[in-house]
Order: C-alpha cells, then structure tokens, then sequence
C-alpha cells in the first residue's frame, strides 16, 4: 500500500513522524519536496517568535503588587453593600405600592363602592 | 509543580507562586502574540494586560472546567481581539491583518536578509487567512496546548480543529514555496 498520502496528511498537519515514515521522507521523491516545505514553514514560525523581553516577569510582578495596593473599596462602593440597597429600595417600592392598592382598595370598600 | 497546585498556592497568599505561572507561559504567550501580528511592545502589553486579569480572575477559575492553560489562553485571545476591534475603530493598523510592511519586526531573525524576507511573504499569507483558521493554526503553533485544548478555546470539535490546521498549514506552505520557486 502507498503510504505517501498518509504521511503528507501528516507533514501537512504538522503532526510528528515516526521513525518508519521518516526514513521513507528521506528516500521518496513525492514526499521530499513536501516536508522540505513544511521543515521551512516550521523554520519561519519559529523565526517569527517574538522574544520576551528580559524582566518581564519582574514587570507582571510589580503591576501585581501595585494592583494589591490600589486603595479598597468604601463601605458603600462594595458590590454587596450595593447589592442590599438595591433590594432594600425594591422591597420599598413594593410595600408602597402595596399600601397605595390596600388605601383605595379599602376607601372604595367603606363607602360601599366595588373595588 | 503542576498549575492547578500553583494556583492553590496563590489563592493562599503565596505571590511567588504566579511568578512561576508567568515564568511558564510568558513564551507560549508571547509566540501567540506574535503570530496574530502584534509587534513586540503590543505584544508584551497584552501579555502584562492578560497576566494581571489571569491574576485578579483567579478566584473565579475552576479547574473541574478547564485547564489553567486553556483559560489563561481563552483571555489572551479576548484581550487580543478587543486590542484588534479597538485598533480599528482608532483607524490604526489593525494587528494580525498587518502583512508586515510598516512595523517594526518583533521577532530577531538567525539570518537576516532570508529569515526577514520569507516572514514578510508568511506575514502577508497569514494576513490572507480567513480568522477562524488563522486563530486555530496559531493557538496549535503553542506547544502547551492539545488539540482538545484548542478545540475548547475555539468552542469546535477536534475535527474541526485538525481540518483547520491542515488547511492552514497548507495554504502558507504553498504561499512560502510558490514565491521561493
């Protein structure tokens, strides 16, 4: 069976050859020219990597501290305290309008009205 | 040490902790960086910018959900896709769809006429790739990473993953080869 199309499936996706198909690489004149190209596209890639600069974990390390030591929240900038008030706020606005409905429910009821 | 043990050790108030975190996915990081485009100070201002929101998001990772790679990796492309979105509306040249010309080349070649010119022509190649390849090609370019990782940064199949790679593999093989003929 020709193996030539599964190992150019394999160059081309990058994935490792084992050592079988890499001796057949070496002596097929199909599959030569094909990892030759991908060889010089993994090459350029490789190239194309940008260097980290030196200190540059120092630099992630500082801006760690920094942002540790930015100033807390207050009391009422807290996403709890915030939280509370918004749903203490809701249950106000519920309970009066539940008082408004109740004042002319009943006000329509003693003067002999349907509510 | 594996990350998931890091990551208990910073939850606990042990900082040195990421340092080691940052020590082991700077490069990978900086390689993804560099292939969606960024130049090398956009490139190391991102990865400052996705430490630090790796740094204060760390409660919120759950390792049950995802591997500390895949996570770390998921951020750096959001931020890099702001980064891009941002650049546009600014009407500056967007990262990633730079075919090379104009920027300051990020990477340091070995041999500098050849190296320099075949990653102009792969910039410009990459530049022509249609986004979802051009991503998933570069995230399987990071050694770290499986093809499942990928997979669940990209939100696809591992099929789909594969297929990707492989066209994408092959439409800059033959950009590279076609113009050294």
């Amino acid at each position: 069976m020709d193996p030539c199309n599964d190992i150019q499936e394999k160059i081309a996706g990058g994935v490792p050859l084992d050592a079988e198909a890499q001796r057949h690489v070496l002596d097929c004149a199909g599959c030569a020219p094909v990892a030759a190209a991908c060889s010089l596209l993994d090459t350029t890639l490789e190239a194309m990597a940008p260097v980290v600069p030196q200190g540059f974990a120092d630099r992630v390390m500082a801006l760690v501290a920094e942002d540790d030591r930015a100033p807390s929240l207050r009391w009422f900038e807290r996403r709890w305290v915030q939280i509370g008030f918004a749903h203490a706020a809701a249950a106000c606005t519920l309970f009066n309008l539940a008082r408004f409905v109740m004042q002319v429910f009943v006000s329509n009821v003693a003067l002999g009205g349907t509510p | 040490m594996d990350d998931d043990f890091l990551v208990r050790q910073i939850l606990g108030g042990n900082r040195d902790a990421f340092r080691l975190l940052v020590l082991r996915y700077q490069r990978p990081l900086f390689r993804f960086l560099g292939l969606l485009g960024f130049t090398s100070d956009a490139a190391e201002d991102l990865a400052q910018q996705t430490f630090l929101r790796v740094f204060r998001s760390l409660q919120s990772f759950d390792a049950r959900q995802s591997k500390f790679g895949t996570w770390l990796f998921t951020i750096a492309k959001r931020l890099a896709a702001n980064e891009r979105q941002r650049a546009y509306h600014h009407h500056e040249q967007p990262a990633g769809d730079a075919s090379g010309e104009g920027t300051a080349p990020a990477w340091q070649p070995a041999d500098p006429a050849l190296v320099h010119e075949r990653t102009h022509r792969l910039r410009a190649a990459m530049a022509g790739l249609p986004v979802a390849l051009r991503s998933t090609f570069f995230l399987s370019q990071i050694n770290e990473l499986t093809l499942d990782e990928v997979a669940a940064i990209e939100g696809c199949a591992v099929g789909t993953v594969k297929s990707r790679i492989h066209r994408a593999r092959e439409q800059l093989r033959a950009a590279l080869v076609d113009q050294e003929d």
